[in-house]
């Protein structure tokens, strides 16, 4: 009969451990079945703490509420009777020296308590303890129920230990999921922002290049007529349209000087329009110094002559190669050399020098002239600044030219004044990579 | 010598301003040279056809058809091979450079001018190019 009993409520305990993974829920319906199969007062599942030092009420049935919070149990005597194979059998509590809370358990109406042990293969996890209003004993069946329902105890802890890291698992995987879906839509976000970003930057580019390009066929436009107004005028000036007095004449230079200076600064307006469009300088390629020094000493051989105004090379020989654009490189060293004639008294000096170095080549114009006021320094180099002490006529853009070229060629332009060997005067400097060495300096 | 090659030579200016082509006769007449008129490219390639100059002075950025489209056609069409050893000197304000650089970029052939001369330009020196010119194409026919 027992033994029909038994089965039965260990048919339920494990359709529990199978069927519910909340294991608190498999311990209560163990500790009911067993009081119920056995006809005891109740039942309780104590487990070892992890450090095996104690046991712990988890789960009961048919005990009060102060009994079940007594304290914990000292696994001591336990341990070491399950170690050698038995149950622990204690058949009058009020008389048993190893009954820990005697007096709780005389309050509670308990006279005998046994204890079979939670086994999970080899290993403890846990004491079911069955309690008796009566002295009693059990028998081998019973012990053998007691055991398997214990042991099935144990099997649920261990699945729900299991099942809750893998919930555990799942529910960090989900959380991860989440963050990842939470990082596409940003990165989808940010990825449209960069798009957008990008079509305005084109945008703004090619804005910039339209107006570039404005500047560019307006300055054209400009320049048509001034040119045809400087031919009717060359044509007079040289006779082409008989003679004419002395003071028409004058006159008329005048005004040609005018003009023509009105079309240099529409070209060189029209210069930098296309440097910052890219489009004023050709490719890159090894250039000789030869021919860019000789023609931009023939531009101002004329009137350094008329001033009386010595030229003075110092150069290497053989003159070294350069990565550049001959013609804008010409356009530099003339724009410097013209600058340093006009702004040099009658009988001074104008020096070029060309100097190699390890990673570059330097080019120095010299002069003993006006020399540039301290506070204009800093602006020298910048679109439309005239100097404080110049009476000369300029457009203020040739340095602003000259540092966009050099810049272009990978190279530095600077002034000082006065010249640190004279002095006096000025000297402009300015470098340029090595042949072969531009490339580099370009990838970095 | 050069004064015997040239004189009375046939010239076509192309330019899109009256008055720079007025100035130009003006600077040339006096050289003895005769001068025709086109203001701009479709013009100059009939004047071409008729009247068969011995040079052309073109200028680059004119409307309807413009220096560069002459000069590709000159260089493309077979109509116009007899014209091959006529002398042009481009006469313009843009740049040499970025003006050969973007013919040689639309067309892929080298720009075919004779001779570049940037406005703004001056009696004396446009006569001595234009003189030069001539004088090359004829040593080079007499050869």
């Amino acid at each position: 009969m027992t033994g029909f009993v038994g089965h039965k409520a260990l048919y339920e305990i494990a359709r529990a451990v199978n069927s519910t993974l909340e294991v608190r829920g498999v311990l209560q319906s163990i500790v009911e079945s067993v009081t119920k199969a056995v006809g005891a007062k109740g039942c309780a599942v104590l487990l070892l703490t992890a450090d095996k030092g104690q046991l712990t009420h988890s789960a009961d049935y048919g005990l009060s509420r102060e009994y079940v919070q007594k304290g914990p149990v000292q696994p001591t005597h336990i341990l070491t009777e399950f170690a050698d194979g038995k149950n622990v059998l204690m058949v009058d509590v009020s008389a048993d020296a190893r009954v820990e809370y005697r007096e709780e358990a005389i309050r509670e109406g308990i006279v005998s308590m046994l204890s079979v042990p939670m086994m999970l293969g080899e290993e403890l996890v846990g004491v079911l303890r069955i309690y008796a209003s009566e002295s009693r004993s059990h028998s081998a069946e019973e012990i053998d129920f007691l055991r398997a329902a214990a042991n099935l105890g144990a099997l649920a802890l261990d699945r729900a230990g299991t099942h809750e890291a893998i919930a555990k698992a799942n529910e960090l995987l989900i959380q991860e999921a989440q963050e990842l879906a939470r990082l596409e839509v940003s990165r989808e976000y940010l990825h449209g922002r960069l798009r957008e970003v990008a079509r305005e930057l084109i945008k703004l580019e090619e804005g910039r290049k339209d107006l570039l390009r404005l500047v560019y066929v307006a300055g054209h436009d400009l320049k048509a007529p001034l040119a045809a107004v400087q031919a009717y005028m060359a044509v007079v000036l040289e006779g082409y349209a008989g003679e004419i007095p002395d003071k028409v004449l004058k006159i008329l230079k005048r005004s040609s000087t005018r003009v023509m200076q009105m079309i240099e600064l529409i070209s060189n307006i029209m210069d930098l329009s296309r440097l910052e469009a890219g489009q004023l300088m050709s490719e890159l390629r090894e250039t000789g110094m030869e021919s860019v020094i000789k023609n931009s000493l023939e531009v101002v051989a004329v009137e350094a002559q008329q001033k009386e105004i010595a030229l003075k090379k110092e150069l290497p020989q053989p003159l070294p190669n350069v990565r550049g654009d001959e013609l804008r490189l010409q356009q530099v060293l003339t724009n410097l050399l013209v600058n340093a004639v006009t702004y040099t008294p009658s009988g001074g000096l104008v020096t070029l020098r060309v100097k190699e170095k390890p990673d570059e080549i330097l080019i120095e114009v010299l002069d003993t002239g006006i020399g540039i006021p301290p506070q204009d320094m800093p602006h020298l180099f910048d679109e439309f600044f005239r100097g404080s002490n110049v009476e000369v006529p300029g457009t203020g853009l040739g340095l602003a030219i000259v540092k966009r070229i050099v810049e272009a060629h990978g190279g530095r332009v600077w002034a000082e004044s006065p010249c640190p060997e004279t002095g006096q005067g000025s000297r402009f400097s300015f470098t340029l990579p090595r042949q072969g060495q531009a490339q580099e300096e370009g990838q970095q | 010598m050069t004064e015997k090659t040239t004189e009375g030579a046939k010239i076509l200016v192309v330019d899109d301003d009256p008055d720079m082509r007025d100035a130009i006769g003006m600077m040339l007449e006096p050289a003895g040279f005769q001068v025709i008129m086109a203001k701009d490219g479709e013009e100059a390639l009939l004047k071409l056809a008729a009247e068969r100059p011995n040079l052309m002075l073109l200028d680059l950025l004119m409307p309807r058809k413009d220096g560069f489209a002459v000069l590709k056609e000159l260089h493309e069409e077979e109509k116009w091979r007899a014209y091959d050893s006529m002398p042009i000197v481009v006469l313009s304000s843009v740049r040499e450079e970025p003006a050969r650089r973007r013919y040689h970029l639309e067309t892929a052939v080298q720009f075919a001018a004779d001779d570049y001369v940037e406005k703004p330009v001056s009696p004396t020196a446009l006569l001595q190019r234009v003189k030069a010119a001539l004088a090359k194409t004829s040593t080079a026919r007499q050869k």
